[in-house]
């Protein structure tokens, strides 16, 4: 398997996770960004098959989803540990940039102007 | 049996060490001179570049390496040949395309100072077929006309990363640069039962959207130059039987999870190059190709892209050898002993470190394609030997590497120029020439 699907496997693991930690959370409201989590599990689902996933240039991609989902289980333990306001805040950023960084994976995986010679 | 390639670093600190100096000594010191008589036909071959790449050789060093030879009576002549259409928006895929392509990279018969010639012709059908017996995998290659008619050939590379090649260097010059457009799809495994495209890709109709949901269908759809694709209402139909491997579609619809390349077939590309160098040195005839590679702009991915990604690795200089594989491996070492670009792919990937293999790594369009099979597949038919010896070429101080239309010095040159126009106004402000302030703090601006 190549180090792009290792990644991959790894998101939807922490998607998962973040996913019920989010659900079992009390002392905050994060509704709209469990929709999105599981919305862009989904999408990830669906680059499994896609030749982008075996090449190098999936490698970083990924690795920027994995880091943003690692750091975003951190902020979920560090909030459920204080309930404080400036750690759920960490939370919703980490979740924004996880977000974000879904979304450049998903527009790398387009390959638009990709050229093999 | 061990080769030896010529090697000058990679720093310029005076004229004669520029690398357009260093690429004329190594000229020197690798005795291609002697390959060359009077009257002879030298092909330089180069790479001129795809629309919107930045990373191939500046037209200077075919310029300079055109005088080199004139000077010693050939007659040289810089060429490329025509590309499958591996893209789009393909730049070089005929004559008109490509010289289009390479008068706008600066590829002129008035910078080069001799003509730029397509080797391969109009359409790229242009080309002498050579038996290849010795080969790996090709047992005959397609030659294109005027590099294999050529009296003398040296290949002028620039040493780069390749998506699928994995190495861009000088074997890749010639076992894919100096193959007609014929001659590609040879290498390229075109109508081969078992590594060909149209055999080895994994196709998904199931997958594709159709017409009623993919924006992008009639791209698909006219992709192929033989019309092999038809796209429905909610599928895509591929007559691959047909498919001749001529590229196009792989810019098309890999993203969308249609198509799906195993790496093997891929792979297969490595050692075709190498028996496609060979036969190229066959045609022109041994003891009568040079090679030169500039390790510079060490992009991850070739010239035949519209864009150049941040380099691997720093420059590394130039080298020249008699012998192709030991060239390439001796480049090949250097960028793996070399620092990974800050920035670059390589830190992407992680291989920046000095001593880690960073072409198949962080260059290669797949993990687990090697850097070495062309280089290997090279020595086991006898092109030549991975053992080098690297031989650091100290520049020539006595020669003159500076403007050589006109070597007087300053005085004579413009000391009649300057009597009928003075640039200095000396009539103004008591001889002063200009009006400016008498002093100022400069510790104020730093």
């Amino acid at each position: 398997m190549s180090q792009g699907l290792d990644n991959l496997d790894a998101i939807l693991e922490n998607s998962h996770r973040i996913a019920q930690a989010i659900e079992g959370l009390e002392g905050a409201s994060l509704s709209d960004e469990l929709q999105a989590l599981q919305e862009s599990a989904e999408q990830l689902e669906g680059l499994r098959d896609k030749f982008f996933m075996k090449t190098v240039a999936a490698v970083p991609a990924t690795k920027g989803c994995l880091t943003g989902s690692e750091k975003v289980l951190k902020a979920m333990e560090t909030f459920k540990d204080d309930q404080g306001e400036e750690s759920l805040m960490t939370l919703k950023r980490g979740l924004k940039d996880l977000s974000e960084n879904v979304g450049e994976l998903l527009e790398k995986a387009q390959m638009a102007g990709t050229t093999l010679t | 049996m061990t080769s030896k390639v010529w090697h000058m670093g990679n720093r310029s600190t005076s004229p004669n060490t520029s690398y357009v100096a260093s690429m004329v000594e190594l000229f020197e010191a690798a005795g291609f001179q002697e390959m060359i008589k009077p009257h002879d036909v030298v092909a330089i071959k180069l790479h001129c570049g795809e629309w919107n790449n930045t990373a191939y050789l500046r037209p200077v060093y075919a310029r300079a390496l055109a005088d080199k030879i004139k000077s010693l009576g050939g007659r040289p002549f810089v060429t490329d040949t025509t590309t499958l259409t591996y893209n789009p928006n393909p730049g070089r895929s005929t004559e008109l395309d490509m010289r289009i392509t390479a008068e706008r990279n600066g590829y002129t018969s008035e910078a080069l100072g001799c003509p730029f010639i397509v080797a391969d012709g109009w359409s790229g059908t242009d080309d002498v077929r050579i038996d290849l017996p010795e080969g790996y995998i090709l047992k005959e290659a397609f030659i294109a006309k005027a590099i294999a008619h050529a009296d003398v050939l040296i290949a002028l590379t620039h040493f780069k990363g390749h998506p699928l090649g994995v190495v861009g260097g000088s074997l890749k010059n010639l076992g894919i640069g100096a193959q007609s457009k014929r001659g590609k799809h040879n290498v390229h495994m075109g109508g081969h039962p078992k590594y060909g495209l149209g055999a080895a890709t994994e196709f998904h109709p199931e997958r594709c959207k159709g017409k009623n949901e993919c924006p992008m269908w009639e791209r698909c759809n006219n992709c192929c130059p033989y019309g092999l694709f038809h796209v429905k209402d909610d599928t895509v139909e591929w007559e691959r039987e047909k498919c001749t491997g001529c590229l196009a579609h792989l810019g098309v619809n890999l993203g969308c999870g249609v198509f799906n390349l195993p790496k093997e077939p891929l792979e297969m590309l490595h050692p075709a190059i190498a028996d496609a160098c060979l036969a190229t040195v066959n045609a022109v005839g041994k003891g009568k190709v040079g090679f030169i590679n500039m390790a510079i702009d060490i992009s991850p991915w070739c010239d035949c892209v519209n864009y150049a990604d941040t380099p691997l690795v720093p420059n590394l200089g130039v080298f020249a050898s008699q012998d192709p594989v030991a060239l390439d491996k001796a480049c090949l070492d250097k960028v793996g002993e070399s620092h990974g670009t800050p920035g670059s792919q390589a830190e992407d990937i992680g291989v920046a470190d000095p001593g880690v293999k960073k072409l198949e790594t962080a260059a290669a369009i797949m993990p687990g394609m090697s850097e070495e099979a062309q280089i290997n597949t090279g020595e086991l038919i006898g092109l030549g030997s991975k053992e080098y010896e690297l031989v650091k070429v100290t520049p020539s101080l006595e020669k003159f590497y500076g403007f050589t239309e006109d070597t007087r010095s300053i005085g004579p040159r413009f000391k009649n120029l300057y009597e009928k126009e003075d640039p200095f106004p000396r009539d103004r402000y008591d001889g002063q020439g200009f009006k400016r302030a008498d002093d100022v703090d400069y510790e104020k601006v730093k």
